[in-house]
């Protein structure tokens, strides 16, 4: 990938692969996966459920779940190199220079604690001089950005609404000033609305405090919104990655193109649904050579036997796919 | 679970087989009290000069035969009430369900005890006793079952085509309920020995008959003394028996419901 | 629901065998004698006579007339019920302890060696009969190494602890350990301690095999849960979040299964004041099946029902009080 001169790489991702250890073998959920993250730029990555998109953003944080491990590869943040920290140095990382948005709002939040103790606990904990009255008052200001009344912090979680939790987490990856923020899913357990809302607030808060964002979603709409760039994720792969224009106006990978397609719209003359045949493959087993040639409409011999790498198709552009060789 | 399986077998043999494995007899005086394990007695004598080895082949049968009756009662009255109450719902449902929760809540040991002693101490009281206090464990499993299926939208399927109250309950309430009472019956089985164990080892009840309970009331002065083999092995058999039964019911539930591992 | 419970159990106490006082005698005692007794415990009246009298008599504390003694039943209780209740107090702190860092610990550590011990540990102790496992540790502690006392509840010939005294106001709880603090005599109070350790830990133990589990099973859930996984990535440390997150939520539930629990330690308390000589509610209660005394088994046994009713009410208003979910 040919770097822009004017803006750093904040991100390097080389070879990541994270396995789980399920009781039919190893499930490889990232195989093999290099990216790049630019500073200040916004990063979508998209797949169907189970291509490893929130892995990836776990795996980044090195937060995997016991029953899951990296098997490979390296991730770089800046000038430290993530893979080989120590466990409390990591820490030091997490919340702090990277912070992470989930899903669920309502799972997210510990059901016991008040929303203001979680925003004490996380201060208290990167930063130790901190006093309980400083915390508080540096919580107050955080919610207050958010339209938060400072009234709330002594609420719990169930009682607040859930556009309203979603914002709490928000304001918990902020506050300590993170250069790079990864959101998994963070609309999708929200109504339309609330998630317009969520997505502006997010564009807003990143011009403001000069954010990376890495934005994981199946929803191709909001990549389409707000991303530059995105990378396209099918059984652990990514398939195609590119500026987000390229990738959403001519599609170079059958995948993306199958995607793009299946997507309803408004406009337009009626047609069908157009479905991608098939189901994606099992983790544990993949098929040989491509992992899409089941379901492709295009593949051919190669594509049953041999597995793509990533070629680039355009300055910024890149995609895995024997046909970008045969042109 | 297969050790589980495995303990009971080899108690429920002992017990079985008692007449074949020895021929002193359990009740009688055969040696000198208190004495060591030997050669003569292998497990010792307790304080009446009883062959500790014979007791212990023959002790198992009463407490079996109670787990087994009480279990057999239990399942008998509980499921049924339990998969119609819940079935039917309304306010049936919920008063069976008050009255069920407040026999829960009462130890078992102090009802059976209650039972034992005015009706008197055979077999079948015993179970009985066991059996009413364990009950609602039995409706509350059936019932949990039951609701949760009853909702199913292929239970709404079944019923809008015409099938009737009790062939509902048959082909699909039944069939998911039996798991569920599997646990809860080895586990009222370990229980069954136990209160059972534990009441004989107050005194109430019979005490010339050969039992493990039994040993253990006799055994507690004498152990004072340092006449460790008076209790050891009669109590070791009730741990055992219970133990066994124990395993296969958390066996069992593991194998039908992985998530706990 | 304690209305159920009193009144089956006075069901099958005065109604089912006809007069009690009948089932306290032999066969043929005379009639005269029975019917004197009878007038005495109040027992000649007609049923709903007696159901409604004892009724009333309870809301004041009565609990009948021993048949053996002619004592207040209430008052034989009351001298007795502060043995069982340090009993189980202590029996419960060693249950919950255990159970709560065992089943911590196999959780963390799920799948291991560990984590097996662990799960078997609390099934075996489930399964250990509590005289059993009381008679091992006399034998144990008591016999073989004489490190404690095997029974009773005090010294023999040692004086009960006085309690506090302060000008005419005087208080006795009949709780020794408590009462020796509050006589600030450390003699008494290591006296009554060490005679409290080896029933309360045989209790302990065994009620701890069901904490043990639900613990354990309860905090693999949680440690699976969302709320961990984001506490993680806010940088918190791994033992704020097993602990302060994973933990804590997963007690929550375990709170609601304590007052089960208690009914459990109650008939487990029978069983070990026997082995122990500890002269309390449980064994009274085994005194007077022996002396065939049917008045006093109805009252322990009712006392019983009320204590149990009672503690699992105040459980339910902790649990409303500790998970704010239900509290507002």
């Amino acid at each position: 990938m040919i770097q822009g001169e004017t803006s750093e790489t904040l991100l390097q991702v080389k070879n990541l692969s994270v396995e789980y250890v399920t009781t039919e073998g190893a499930a490889k959920a990232v195989n093999d996966v290099s990216l790049d993250l630019r500073k200040g730029e916004t990063l979508g990555i998209v797949g169907e459920s189970g291509s490893g998109k929130t892995t990836l953003g776990l795996a980044l944080m090195g937060i995997l779940p016991p029953n899951a491990r990296r098997s490979g590869g390296t991730v770089t943040f800046g000038s430290s190199e993530l893979t080989t920290l120590k466990e409390d140095k990591l820490r030091a990382v997490r919340g702090k220079r990277i912070a992470m948005i989930f899903q669920d709002p309502m799972t997210s939040l510990n059901p016991v604690k008040k929303i203001g103790d979680h925003f004490v606990e996380y201060f208290r904990a990167h930063e130790q001089e901190t006093s309980r009255e400083e915390a508080l008052s540096k919580t107050t200001e955080v919610l207050r950005g958010l339209g938060i009344s400072a009234e709330r912090l002594n609420d719990y979680p169930h009682q607040f609404s859930g556009g309203m939790r979603q914002r709490v987490m928000i304001g918990l990856a902020l506050a300590l000033n993170p250069e790079l923020i990864i959101a998994d899913e963070p609309t999708t357990a929200l109504d339309v609305i609330v998630e317009a809302q969520i997505l502006e607030l997010l564009k807003i808060l990143k011009r403001k405090y000069s954010l990376s964002l890495i934005l994981i979603t199946h929803n191709m709409g909001i990549v389409a919104e707000t991303a530059d760039r995105v990378a396209v994720m099918y059984a652990g792969k990514i398939a195609e990655i590119g500026p987000a224009l390229e990738v959403f106006g001519s599609p170079k990978h059958p995948y993306t193109q199958a995607l793009l397609q299946s997507i309803p719209t408004v406009e337009g003359e009626r047609r069908t649904l157009k479905v991608i045949p098939g189901f994606p493959p099992r983790l544990t087993e993949q098929p040989p050579g491509c992992s899409f040639h089941p379901r492709c409409p295009y593949a051919f011999d190669r594509c049953k036997v041999e597995d793509p790498v990533l070629i680039p198709t355009s300055a910024e552009g890149k995609a895995a796919c024997h046909l970008l060789e045969k042109k | 679970m297969i050790v589980g399986i495995v303990i009971v077998a080899v108690v429920v043999a002992l017990s079985l087989l008692a007449p074949v494995l020895t021929n002193v007899n359990p009740v009688y005086t055969t040696g000198p009290p208190n004495a060591a394990p030997s050669s003569q007695h292998i497990l010792g004598t307790d304080l009446y000069g009883r062959d500790m080895f014979s007791r212990i082949l023959w002790g198992g049968r009463f407490l079996l035969v109670v787990g087994v009756l009480a279990v057999i009662i239990c399942m008998a009255v509980g499921v049924p009430i339990g998969l119609a109450a819940s079935y039917t719902g309304g306010i049936v449902g919920r008063v069976v369900t008050l009255i069920m929760d407040s026999i829960y809540a009462f130890p078992s040991l102090v009802f059976s005890l209650l039972i034992v002693l005015i009706f008197g101490s055979n077999v079948f009281n015993y179970a009985l006793a066991i059996a009413v206090v364990y009950i609602p464990s039995y409706y509350r499993v059936v019932r949990s079952q039951t609701l949760a299926i009853k909702e199913l939208p292929y239970v709404d399927a079944a019923r809008s085509v015409g099938a009737g109250y009790f062939s509902v309950i048959r082909k699909y309430i039944w069939p998911n309920i039996i798991p569920s009472v599997i646990v809860v019956a080895t586990i009222n089985f370990a229980d069954a020995i136990l209160i059972t164990a534990g009441l004989d080892f107050i005194g109430v009840g019979d005490l010339t008959k050969p039992d493990w309970g039994v040993d253990l009331y006799y055994g507690r002065t004498t152990i004072l003394s340092g006449a460790w083999w008076t209790i050891g092995f009669s109590g070791l058999m009730i741990l055992l028996t219970a133990l066994g039964f124990s395993l296969i019911s958390e066996g069992y539930s593991e194998r039908t419901n992985p998530k706990l591992k | 629901m304690i209305m159920i419970l009193l009144t089956v159990v006075f069901i099958i106490i005065r109604v089912i065998p006809g007069n009690p006082v009948l089932l306290h005698f032999e066969k043929n005692t005379s009639p005269a004698l029975i019917a004197s007794y009878s007038h005495i415990l109040g027992l000649d009246k007609p049923l709903y006579v007696q159901y409604f009298e004892y009724l009333g008599g309870l809301l004041q504390g009565q609990l009948g007339l021993s048949m053996v003694t002619f004592e207040p039943v209430g008052s034989q209780i009351a001298a007795r019920f502060p043995a069982t209740l340090e009993l189980t107090f202590y029996a419960f702190i060693v249950a919950v302890v255990v159970g709560i860092v065992l089943g911590a610990l196999g959780a963390r550590k799920r799948g291991s060696v560990v984590d097996g011990t662990v799960k078997v540990t609390g099934i075996l102790l489930y399964a250990w009969p509590v005289f059993f496992l009381g008679m091992i540790l006399q034998l144990i502690f008591g016999v073989y190494l004489r490190w404690l006392p095997t029974g009773g509840r005090l010294c023999p010939g040692c004086a009960v602890p006085a309690g506090l005294t302060i000008g005419s106001f005087h208080l006795q709880t009949g709780l020794y350990t408590l009462d020796s603090i509050l006589a600030l005599n450390p003699g008494e109070f290591i006296d009554s301690i060490s005679h409290l350790i080896l029933p309360s830990v045989a209790l302990g133990l065994v009620i701890s095999g069901v904490f043990i589990r639900i613990t354990r099973t309860n905090m693999l859930e949680t440690l699976r849960a969302d709320y961990v996984t984001a506490a993680r990535a806010r940088g918190l440390k791994g033992r704020t979040v097993t602990y302060g997150y994973a933990l804590r939520n997963a007690l929550l539930p375990v709170v609601t299964v304590m007052g089960l629990q208690f009914a459990l330690l109650l008939s487990g308390a029978i069983l070990t004041e026997t082995e122990f000589n500890i002269d309390g509610l449980g064994r009274y209660l085994v005194d007077r099946v022996a002396f065939l005394d049917y008045t006093a088994i109805q009252g322990a046994v009712v006392f019983l029902a009320i204590v149990i009713s009672i503690i699992a009410l105040l459980v339910d208003v902790l649990y409303a009080y500790i998970d704010p979910r239900v509290r507002l």
